[in-house]
């Protein structure tokens, strides 16, 4: 009876360890709050994953989404599902991405479903470039939203959370990541929405 | 029911303990198996030692040829082999931003190079063992220097990313015409 009990027991702790480690590896992988990763606002960034001496979480939260990471020759991407005050993207709100854009010799904004498959509304479009988008001074202005919008409009579906991209080709910043502050980031502030 | 908790303790220390083997195993195995990373994605779309352009992305298209791809990114891809002897990379480079990533057969980056260490509006690349570039170096003469950009690589195979950026929708005609006269073939 006691030798039944305790191979129960130990079978039921290998399960559970197995089930714990799983799980909390995927908590970590998809939540972005990995070791590798750095924050911004709401904009999180892997600054080592395209780098020869890239950690494991990097290369493992990569392999897991299956594209290539941008390497620091190239420039920085930051990717955000959230807005500056923390609150998850919706496809009901409209967006305000507006900022000084940092410095680099051109930036592409786009938009994602979860999957990483190109989020593109009615007009087509799926994200801005720094050719394409209508600048006023040095400040850039884009509005996200499932309602067409004056000036710059990034449409979203309504059936769809985006996940946002924000890429930085052959930047000065690329050799100081640790030295940015999310100030010199765009923000993403939430406008208003549609119950 | 003090009893009961320290006969409890050992059973949660043991499952934090596989819980935390299990964790690292995951995240140190996740790129080098499974069939999603980009290495695989990428080979499957690629040829051995000849150039593959990608179709640009059109308005309105969802699909991406890897998850996350900047879609104002010509891509071209080549899968180097360098068991018979090292591979040329030749790619022209035009006014925007351009650049060669390889990556080995998981995917993982090894090197990126951009246009801006093209010479003469060429990015030339030779891609060699550490034997090739001993043999190379023997023949090289001594009173020029190489212009070409020589890259030693730890492994025999593994794909050539090259991706031009077209920062308008007019961009990308040009920008495909010019990755579609890059060359990548063995020397």
């Amino acid at each position: 009876m006691t030798r039944l009990s305790s191979i129960f027991a130990f079978v039921l702790m290998l399960a559970s360890g197995l089930a714990l480690g799983v799980w909390f590896t995927t908590q970590v992988l998809d939540g972005g709050a990995t070791l590798g990763a750095m924050r911004y606002g709401p904009w999180v960034l892997w600054p080592k994953a395209g780098a020869p001496d890239a950690d494991p979480y990097s290369l493992a939260v990569f392999a897991r989404r299956g594209d290539v990471p941008i390497s620091p020759a190239e420039g920085l991407a930051f990717f955000s599902n959230r807005d500056s005050a923390g609150d998850a993207l919706r496809s009901t709100c409209t967006y305000e991405i507006q900022g000084q854009f940092p410095q680099a010799r051109a930036w592409t904004l786009t938009t994602y479903k979860p999957d990483g498959k190109l989020l593109t509304g009615p007009s087509g479009r799926s994200g801005f470039t720094s050719a394409d988008a209508l600048v006023e001074g040095m400040q850039v202005r884009i509005l996200l939203s499932a309602q067409p919008q004056p000036g710059n409009w990034l449409p979203m579906m309504t059936d769809n959370t985006p996940v946002l991209a924000l890429r930085l080709y052959e930047t000065p910043l690329s050799a100081v990541a640790s030295a940015l502050d999310s100030a010199r980031l765009p923000e993403v502030r939430r406008i208003g929405c549609t119950p | 029911m003090t009893a009961n908790i320290f006969r409890f303790l050992p059973f949660a220390t043991g499952a934090l303990l596989i819980a935390g083997i299990v964790h690292v195993a995951i995240v140190l195995l996740m790129p080098l198996i499974g069939s999603s990373h980009a290495g695989t994605r990428l080979a499957q779309q690629a040829q051995v030692n000849a150039i593959e352009l990608l179709p640009p992305i059109r308005t309105g298209q969802e699909a991406l040829p890897l998850p996350f791809a900047d879609p104002a990114l010509i891509t071209a891809i080549c899968r180097f082999d360098l068991s018979e002897g090292p591979v040329r990379l030749r790619v022209p480079v035009g006014e925007s931003f351009l650049s060669v990533t390889l990556l080995s057969p998981t995917g993982r980056v090894i090197l990126s190079v951009t246009d801006k260490a093209a010479t003469r509006r060429i990015l030339d690349i030779l891609l060699v063992t550490l034997e090739q570039q001993r043999q190379l170096e023997a023949q090289d003469p001594d009173d020029e220097p190489v212009q070409e950009i020589r890259i030693r690589l730890a492994q025999l195979s593994g794909i050539a990313l090259i991706r031009g950026l077209a920062m308008r929708p007019g961009d990308k005609e040009p920008i495909a015409s010019l990755l579609a006269r890059a060359i990548c073939k063995p020397e």
